[in-house]
């Protein structure tokens, strides 16, 4: 009787090993790649926004300048302390609009500050002819 | 004598959840970064104009071509004047609605045919005292009507 051999079923597997290395060097990319935002002198949150229902536009961050107002009158313009007594506003606006030709500038303002230094602001902004304005709001829901 | 030699023990350590470990951080530090969206109300600024520029090209315009919203210390809205009030969002929005339509029948009734798509102008002055949200919550009303009305925020002092 001629002897039938069992054929021997190979051992099919996916090699795994290599995943934590993968998954590890796409952490690392992530976190070498993240730019972190560090804002120097202070930061107005999000919840001191005031608010709004609708109208809300989502604006680019390439194409915009920030201006943060504090309640208390303080104004920093992309991290720089700013004052609208000298021509320091006009001056960081109008070469800000000579890199960026599309440039909007947010308004990130207690919503408890006066009007006043708003008004302020916006009148250097008319100045250095930067006058698309977004004033940044929180979602009301 | 008969010397058995020990037999080494193959000694590894198990890799085999390293991906699922490094996938979980991944995924956790996807589902806790918060993103810096930037959102709000768009709005164009008028042009500087110096004061003696101004007073040569003024023009005096009537309530059937604008509408001036002063807002008021305490946030309430008095329009072309009147005695301030306390208006909710919706009576803001009727109370604008009214001035545009009120342009709009103008225009029907309009001979000349170049002035039949005049927008009505609003005009926000605020208190310099006043809160920065009670502009932006008047201002984001009007975009709601940008395609049938003007918006111009004061400046002037």
């Amino acid at each position: 009787m001629a002897k039938i051999m069992k054929k021997e079923a190979p051992d099919v597997s996916i090699p795994t090993t290599s995943t934590g290395d993968i998954a590890f060097l796409l952490l690392l990319f992530f976190m070498v790649s993240t730019v972190f935002v560090q804002e120097r002198v202070f930061w107005v949150q999000r919840e001191r926004f005031p608010f709004a229902s609708e109208n809300i536009e989502r604006i680019s961050r390439n194409e915009s300048a920030t201006i943060y107002i504090m309640k208390k009158g303080d104004i920093l313009i992309d991290d720089f302390p700013r004052t609208v007594e000298d021509n320091s506003i006009i001056n960081a606006m109008q070469a800000k609009a000579r890199d960026i030709p599309t440039l909007q500038v947010c308004f990130r303002t207690d919503r408890e500050t006066p009007y006043q230094t708003v008004r302020d602001v916006m009148m250097r902004l008319q100045d250095a002819d930067t006058r698309n304005v977004v004033f940044e709001v929180q979602r009301k829901l | 004598m008969n010397v058995t030699r020990k037999r080494r023990r193959k000694v590894e350590i198990p890799t085999a959840s390293t991906g699922d470990i490094a996938f979980l951080l991944i995924v956790f530090f996807m589902a806790t970064t918060k993103f810096d969206v930037k959102e709000g109300v768009k709005v164009q600024l008028t042009k500087a104009v110096d004061q003696a520029q101004q007073k040569a090209s003024e023009i005096k315009l009537t309530e059937n071509e604008m509408t001036r919203i002063d807002i008021m210390q305490n946030g309430q809205l008095s329009f072309n004047g009147a005695t301030p009030v306390t208006l909710s969002d919706t009576d803001l929005d009727k109370k604008i609605l009214e001035k545009i339509e009120m342009r709009d029948a103008l225009n029907k009734r309009e001979t000349d045919p170049t002035l039949r798509s005049t927008k009505m102008l609003f005009l926000v002055k605020t208190d310099p005292e006043a809160n920065y949200e009670y502009m932006v919550r008047v201002v984001e009303r009007l975009v709601t009507h940008r395609d049938r009305a003007l918006i111009s925020i004061s400046t002037s002092i």
